[in-house]
């Protein structure tokens, strides 16, 4: 998949009027690993990893 | 973007020998000439097999791997083909190449057995391995899609099954115009979100297992995450056994569409041959209706002699009465001159009876008189009336009207049963040798099929209502476990919720993005469609839920029926659309697509094709579009035309420049 524009547009609108709470990088980081993956196992555990991640900054901060 | 570069074929069906297409680098169109038979198919095939590692054929049926290599090249002992397809994708370059050869040790093959077949995908050099290959080709240009970019006259049929949304191709077709369009990121994250919530809620009930405090409200919320795995997992079983069946169902439609007309032609017969059942019943009832009616109607002939009969009867029954009431008066006339002969004083003047008058009186009283005829009269009329009696009761009722009524009734149903008959032997002769078995069963199978899928689906439906029971009941227990957990609750809880928020917002992102979707295909494919059809009353499509389109009169009304050019030009509306609207886009390769278009679309469609994708090749034979015609339309954005020569029947080349027409 190579444009996600409109997708990710989408996907932002919704994120900033209903999901303020939701950190925009990690949305996009999920949409970004599922327009690559084809298997949905590795696909959960990249998401499961980003956002292991993101929860152990943020404890860090 | 895929950008096709090159296209060598080796004894690729009527392709002998290496034969070659270089695809311009440029935005355009590359246009290969060839009238039919020489393989323009065969070509849009090769693109296929290349791609996909399959060969299709009419009603998209699998062309054996035997018969695809070249004939000539085969007599000479070279049997199978190659196909290299050389493209760029993302910045990337790719030689994919497809080998289909004699296995070792088979000097003459015989069938698809006797054939291995192999694939090498190379990224900038780098020959990737089988899965990685494999995975490569799926996310460039995954097969469920191919039907946007490699065009031919199936795709009519398929577009107009859109149209139709109980239909199960049309949902196949939509699924895919999904794919291309790049929901399944949404959905497959919406999927994968929803799992990884359930695993964060697993670990939350496990945590607070493991506290004192909350272990009961842990053990219950391990209850509830256990039963919602068993309803899952059921409503995956049953959601699992309707795709299939509704695979079957689509499956057999495909193959049901190929024997429709067999199809019409069974169903006329048999719905004649019920209609003709029912006509004989009629017939027997009404030639019954006719017998009953004709053992009386003989009654009708004697109904004039009875009529006379009657009147004569009344006649002299009128008479007879008649003279009864003389009779009576003459009586009692008789006894006052009997009295006044008596007593000789008149009893109505009271005045004395003279001799002379008394003489006549006694002439008057001995002479025969009415009364002694009277009660002769008495007898006679009660004879009469008692024949008058029987007479009434005897109704002959005329049923001439009801009997022809009948007989024409009757002679208008044999008639009617005679051209069924016929029809019938006519339908029979035109399916002769036909086997009708097959489509029997699948007409049976059919109905079989949409019989379960209703059964499933009344299954799904409280399956899915449990489901939200007890994701209701989690999340009671997770709001009361947050109100007395301890720290590492609370980082279970933070994951959970964190999950779910992604959860929802993926969920909420899938339906937003399909209807902005819609509706940016509808505008594109409008814009299009009013480029490309000459009929000035269209203003324009709209499109349903699955995606079909419906060209719209200016009037605001729906055109119920269109013509196959219509058809067209809407399919071509919807895939530039597509193509304009879709995260993924590739070239378009268009088999023979102006064919049933008039000279004014063929101008509107040639013209637009630039402005439908990025890279354009048309496989056209040179009546269909004339060369220096596409050369005027296209001007600049022509990029390369090629024909095909025929050397053989079996024998065809290709070369760059327009042959005969040059």
């Amino acid at each position: 998949m190579s444009d996600l524009k409109d997708l990710s547009a989408t996907v932002e609108d919704l994120r900033s009027k209903k999901y303020k709470e939701l950190p925009s990088d990690l949305v996009n980081a999920i949409l970004a690993i599922e327009a690559e993956a084809l298997d949905s196992l590795k696909a959960a555990r990249q998401i499961e990893r980003v956002i292991d991640k993101w929860l152990s900054e943020k404890e860090a901060k | 973007m895929l950008r096709l570069v090159q296209l060598r074929l080796q004894n690729f069906g009527p392709y002998k020998g290496d034969q070659v297409i270089d695809f311009p680098h440029d935005d355009g169109v590359t246009i290969v000439y060839g009238e039919n038979m020489r393989g323009k198919t065969s070509l849009l095939n090769a693109i296929r097999y290349a791609l996909f590692g399959k060969l299709l054929g009419r009603g998209s049926n699998l062309i054996p791997l035997h018969q695809t290599g070249n004939w000539e090249a085969a007599a000479d002992g070279r049997f199978g083909f190659k196909v290299i397809l050389a493209f760029e994708h993302d910045g990337h370059q790719y030689e994919l190449t497809r080998i289909c050869a004699p296995r070792p040790g088979v000097s003459k093959p015989e069938s698809d057995a006797d054939y291995a077949e192999e694939a090498l995908l190379r990224k900038d050099k780098n020959v990737l391995g089988p899965g990685e290959r494999d995975d490569e080709l799926a996310r460039i240009m995954p097969e469920q899609v191919s039907r946007f970019f490699l065009f031919d006259g199936e795709l009519l049929q398929q577009y107009e099954e859109l149209l139709r949304n109980e239909s199960e191709m049309g949902q196949q077709i939509a699924q895919a115009i999904e794919r291309i369009l790049g929901i399944p990121i949404l959905t497959n994250a919406r999927r994968d979100l929803r799992e990884l919530h359930k695993a964060a809620q697993k670990q939350e009930s496990k945590a607070a297992q493991k506290d004192l405090q909350t272990r009961e409200l842990g053990n219950h919320l391990a209850d509830l995450t256990e039963q919602r795995a068993h309803q899952e997992k059921e409503l995956a079983r049953l959601e699992a056994a309707v795709a299939q069946a509704r695979e079957k169902k689509a499956a057999l439609e495909g193959a049901m569409r190929k024997s429709e007309r067999l199809g019409a032609l069974l169903s006329e017969r048999d719905r004649l041959a019920k209609e003709n059942g029912e006509l004989d019943e009629k017939i027997a009832a009404k030639r019954d209706r006719l017998k009953e009616v004709l053992a009386n109607s003989w009654h009708g002939m004697l109904s004039a002699k009875l009529n006379e009969h009657r009147r004569a009867v009344a006649t002299k029954t009128q008479e007879l009465e008649a003279r009864a009431k003389d009779a009576t008066i003459a009586a009692t006339l008789l006894d006052q001159k009997t009295v006044a002969l008596k007593e000789r004083v008149c009893p109505v003047c009271r005045q004395d009876v003279s001799s002379e008058a008394g003489a006549a009186l006694v002439a008057e009283v001995g002479a025969p008189n009415a009364a002694d005829q009277a009660i002769l009269d008495q007898d006679e009329l009660l004879e009469l009336r008692k024949e008058m009696a029987i007479l009434a009761g005897l109704d002959p009722r005329d049923d001439t009207d009801l009997i022809r009524e009948l007989i024409v009734t009757m002679e208008d149903a044999v008639v009617e049963r005679a051209t069924k008959l016929d029809r019938i032997a006519e339908i029979e002769d035109q399916i002769k040798g036909v086997d009708q078995s097959t489509f029997y069963a699948q007409k049976s199978e059919y109905e079989a099929l949409i019989r379960d899928i209703t059964i499933l689906e009344g299954g799904i439906k409280p399956q899915r209502q449990k489901g939200l029971e007890i994701d209701e009941s989690i999340a009671e227990i997770e709001k009361r476990l947050r109100k007395v957990g301890g720290v590492e609750m609370e980082k279970e809880r933070q994951r959970s919720d964190l999950y779910g928020k992604l959860h929802s917002l993926f969920s909420d992102a899938v339906a937003e993005y399909r209807e902005r979707l819609r509706k940016r295909v509808e505008a594109d494919a409008t814009s299009l469609f009013v480029k490309l059809t000459s009929e000035p009353d269209y203003k324009g499509l709209a499109i349903n839920e699955s995606y079909g389109l419906s060209i719209m009169h200016k009037d605001g009304h729906e055109i119920p029926l269109r013509s196959a050019g219509a058809e067209h030009v809407v399919a071509l509306s919807l895939m530039g659309a597509l193509q304009k609207n879709a995260p993924l886009r590739g070239p378009i390769i268009m088999d023979s697509p102006l064919q049933r278009l008039d000279d004014t679309h063929t101008r509107n469609v040639v013209k637009a094709l630039p402005h439908m994708a990025q890279q354009v090749a048309l496989l056209v034979y040179e009546s269909e579009l004339k060369p220096q015609f596409a050369r005027e339309l296209l001007l600049g954005k022509l990029r390369a035309e090629y024909h095909m020569i025929r050397r053989s029947a079996r024998h065809t080349e290709i070369e760059k420049g327009i042959g005969s027409a040059a």
